[in-house]
């Protein structure tokens, strides 16, 4: 199986549309083919040879050398393996859709937001609107695993719609905010109006929680559900250590009842 | 100033409008010159010559001009920020000539600029600015490059007129008013939405017709209808009040449409969108057409000219200030999200994406209502050409809907792959008629500008507004229009076989009849007590528009007495 890498040849002058260097798009091309592709800089266009130097074949896997200015990176991903050395910027993981996304390092904003399938793994942070909605859309996440080590801003998994998000760290404010179904697993301490306008879906957390007004108190019950979940957890790779060992016994909530939601908070123990 | 002119030499000129040769499209080539931005006559020997076009007897039209637009202000900014997806699909970014830009049926200012030029088009009319939202309107309007534009007021719901007429108040208090709110917006017409229905939607209405008494005010639609084109004749603007019938798309509305044409009762007016107000109630599905009736009583009487509202099959947004109506669609709305609202109690917004489907008998029957009053109203000084871009479709289906109306077997073709059931419930097939080049001329140039006052617009005569466009005779219509050969603005070369080769700024159209100011005495309380701004700062100045020197005004004459309007 041969990898292509894509090494910087120094820090980014601005902001790097990365969307094209996607694995089965790359396939098709020759080395120098890829090293001649234009990517938006800015306002304006830079050829991918111009920022990186590139090694190894295209095939079904890419690697890339990370930076903070390297925004898009995986977005629309369909197959393939996407592995970033470092950080990547705003949006990596956009509508994605299959294959695999590894970031070592932290992710910027709306990392795998509309995410439709696929898995994405952060090493590090991610910013808000993880798992995220794309501006204006009714609906956010629609499949796929996204699983962060580290802590995530606010919004993450808004108006989330299936699949699974895992966050090994804090969540910041509004955690799966209008979220309608899927799951959402907090390995930290959840953040502010956690769950607000919740339809649906589930949210896991460890520890002592205030929930909103809207949420309901059911009491302590033991679901033979999460130990089930906690089996599947244990068959993927690169869930964070922080979100597993799952008893079946947690606090329940039902919520978010000032927008008619039947979603639940578990407070696992 | 230069004493160059620009010739164009050779083409076959299509200029209804024009002198008593103007339509030589049969006849020999002619020579055009132009000038200063200006079509100039034949100059005398010697004269410089700058540059000479050859054109090879291809087609030569005036500029062309939608009177009917849906292209800026507070409810286009809405429809946009309703669906980013439609922006993040279609986007463009800078290119040297072109700023960047996106959408597709609500495209970004600057795209809305250069479409309409790269299709031949030259000037665009908004035909719903809010008066609480004309800032707004013209501020996007003066970032819409090379194309003219101008926008209609709209009156008729706001509670002003309504409480003064209610009040019994004399023609001529509305006359001032109606003067008043022209000069304050910088707009060139009047346009009424729904007669005193979004008001009365407020009021928990769901309907009103013409002689429905307004549940707060008391007043019938008639009233505010007759009052206002009352008073845009007596001000002698050229443009007619510019009507938005009630009922709109409610089954059996051609009953409304009819009575208000005969309303009018031979006061000029302009009934838009008409496509949406001719609907009868035959049939198993009680929906049908009654672009008959309708067609029939527009040919009846010379005082109305309509513009259609043509659906064209496919994804769109329906944008109007007629919350009652769009309240009714809202469930229909696709995908799946919609905005009403209030704007300062003048009038509403409602936004309601729509994806018109054509093996749905309701779309398809609209789609086949529009062509029939296209093809059944005789005088295309008449009808113009538009599909209320976005409701019915995006502008840049002009050029589709152009070969539908000139081509017959096309026309058929496409009849043929709708829903089936249509064939049988219109008489869309059995209509012969085909639009000849001067009958498009006339609609999309000639007859608007006609309408709308604009004397020195829509022909080739010396002394107009160098707006020029040349077309290829290609067969197939619609590439003909699509991508016209040559595109001059202000005698400027600005497009080049569809592609933009030059840009710039358009003027601002705008009309000011005369009016007594002791009515800013009422208004100015009024706005003191119920308006978000003052009256000196609702007013919008002059410099407004131009921008130091960016944008233009051109003031349309009022009519006198010895002008026909018609």
């Amino acid at each position: 199986m041969s990898v292509l890498s894509f090494r910087l040849k120094g820090p980014l002058p601005g902001r790097v549309d990365a969307s094209p260097l996607l694995p089965h798009r790359l396939a098709a091309l020759t080395v120098t083919e890829i090293a001649a592709l234009p990517l938006r800089l800015g306002r304006g266009h830079v050829v991918v040879g111009e920022l990186f130097d590139l090694s190894g074949g295209p095939g079904d896997t890419v690697e890339i050398e990370g930076d903070g200015r390297l925004d898009f990176v995986g977005a629309g991903q369909s197959s393939g393996t996407i592995r970033i050395a470092g950080a990547v910027g705003h949006r990596a993981g956009t509508g994605m859709s299959g294959g695999v996304l590894v970031v070592e390092g932290s992710a910027g904003l709306a990392a795998g937001a509309a995410m439709r399938g696929g898995v994405l793994t952060i090493g590090g942070d991610a910013g808000n609107e993880l798992g995220g909605a794309l501006p204006g859309e009714r609906t956010g996440m629609m499949g796929g695993r996204i699983l962060v080590r580290g802590s995530c801003g606010d919004r993450v998994g808004e108006r989330m719609r299936r699949g699974l998000i895992a966050v090994g760290g804090d969540t910041g404010a509004y955690a799966a905010l209008h979220m309608n179904a899927g799951s959402l697993l907090i390995g930290g301490r959840p953040g502010a109006a956690t769950g607000h306008g919740m339809r649906n879906g589930t949210i896991l957390f460890r520890g002592e929680i205030d929930p909103l007004p809207g949420f309901a108190d059911c009491g302590l019950n033991q679901l033979p559900f999460l130990s089930l979940l906690d089996n599947h957890l244990s068959e993927l790779d690169g869930v964070p250590p922080a979100c597993r060992g799952l008893t079946g016994r947690a606090r329940r909530w039902l919520g978010d009842r000032g927008f008619g939601g039947r979603g639940e908070l578990l407070s696992c123990l | 100033m230069s004493d160059a002119y620009t010739l164009l030499r050779g083409g076959r000129v299509c200029d209804p409008a024009g002198a008593a040769d103007g339509t030589a499209l049969h006849g020999p080539p002619r020579d055009l010159y132009l000038k200063d931005g200006h079509i100039a006559a034949t100059p005398p020997e010697g004269a410089r010559i700058g540059e000479v076009v050859d054109l090879d007897g291809r087609i030569v039209m005036a500029g062309a001009i939608d009177i009917h637009s849906h292209i800026g202000g507070g409810k286009v900014n809405l429809a946009r920020l309703l669906l980013p997806e439609e922006h993040r699909e279609h986007g463009s970014g800078p290119d040297g000539l072109r700023r960047s830009g996106s959408g597709l049926f609500t495209p970004s200012s600057f795209v809305t600029g250069y479409r309409y030029a790269e299709m031949g088009y030259t000037a665009a009319f908004e035909p719903a600015m809010l008066p609480s939202n004309a800032r707004h309107t013209h501020l996007e309007l003066a970032d819409v490059p090379i194309i003219d534009k101008g926008c209609y007021a709209v009156l008729g719901n706001d509670d002003f007129l309504l409480e003064r007429l209610a009040a019994g108040a004399t023609q001529s208090e509305v006359n001032d008013y109606v003067a008043w709110i022209l000069h304050a917006t910088q707009a060139v017409g009047v346009k009424v939405v729904n007669p005193g229905g979004i008001s009365a939607f407020k009021f928990n209405q769901r309907r009103l017709d013409l002689d429905e008494a307004h549940p707060h005010y008391g007043i019938t639609p008639r009233r505010i209808l007759t009052t206002l084109a009352t008073a845009l004749s007596d001000l002698g603007v050229p443009h007619p009040l510019h009507v938005h019938c009630n009922n709109l798309g409610i089954p059996g509305n051609e009953s409304v449409t009819r009575d208000t044409i005969t309303a009018l009762d031979g006061l000029p007016a302009h009934l838009t969108h008409l496509q949406f107000h001719s609907y009868g109630t035959e049939g198993d599905r009680r929906f049908s057409s009654a672009a008959a009736e309708i067609a029939e009583s527009v040919n009846r009487s010379p005082n109305i000219s309509v513009d259609v509202g043509q659906i064209i099959f496919g994804q769109t947004i329906t944008a109007s200030a007629d919350i009652m109506s769009q309240f009714r669609n809202s469930g229909l709305a696709s995908p799946r999200k919609w905005v009403c609202t209030d704007i300062e109690c003048d009038g509403g917004c409602g936004l309601v994406p729509f994806r018109y489907r054509d093996k749905a008998f309701v779309n398809a029957l609209q789609w086949a209502i529009g062509l029939e009053l296209f093809l059944l109203i005789e005088d295309p000084w008449r009808v113009y050409l538009t599909t209320d871009h976005p409701n019915g479709g995006p502008f840049t289906s002009y050029p589709h809907l152009i070969r539908l109306l000139m081509d017959r077997s096309f026309r058929n073709e496409q009849l043929a792959r709708i829903n089936p059931d249509v064939a049988a419930h219109s008489r869309l097939g059995s209509i012969d008629r085909e639009y000849t080049l001067e009958e498009i001329a006339i609609m999309t140039r000639a007859g608007p500008a006609r309408v709308l006052g604009l004397r020195d617009r829509g022909h080739l005569r010396p002394g107009a507004v160098a707006d020029v466009v040349v077309y290829d005779d290609l067969p197939d219509r619609e590439a003909m229009f699509a991508a016209p050969a040559l595109v001059f603005k202000n005698g400027r070369l600005v497009a080049r076989n569809g592609q933009l080769t030059a840009t710039g700024w358009g003027d601002t159209i705008v009309v000011r009849p005369e009016f007594d100011s002791a009515i800013e005495r009422r208004l100015k309380p009024w706005f003191e007590d119920h308006q978000t701004v003052r009256l000196g700062n609702f007013r919008i100045a002059d410099g407004e528009i131009l921008d130091h020197g960016r944008g233009g005004l051109s003031i349309v004459p009022t009519l006198t007495a010895s002008d026909s309007c018609f």
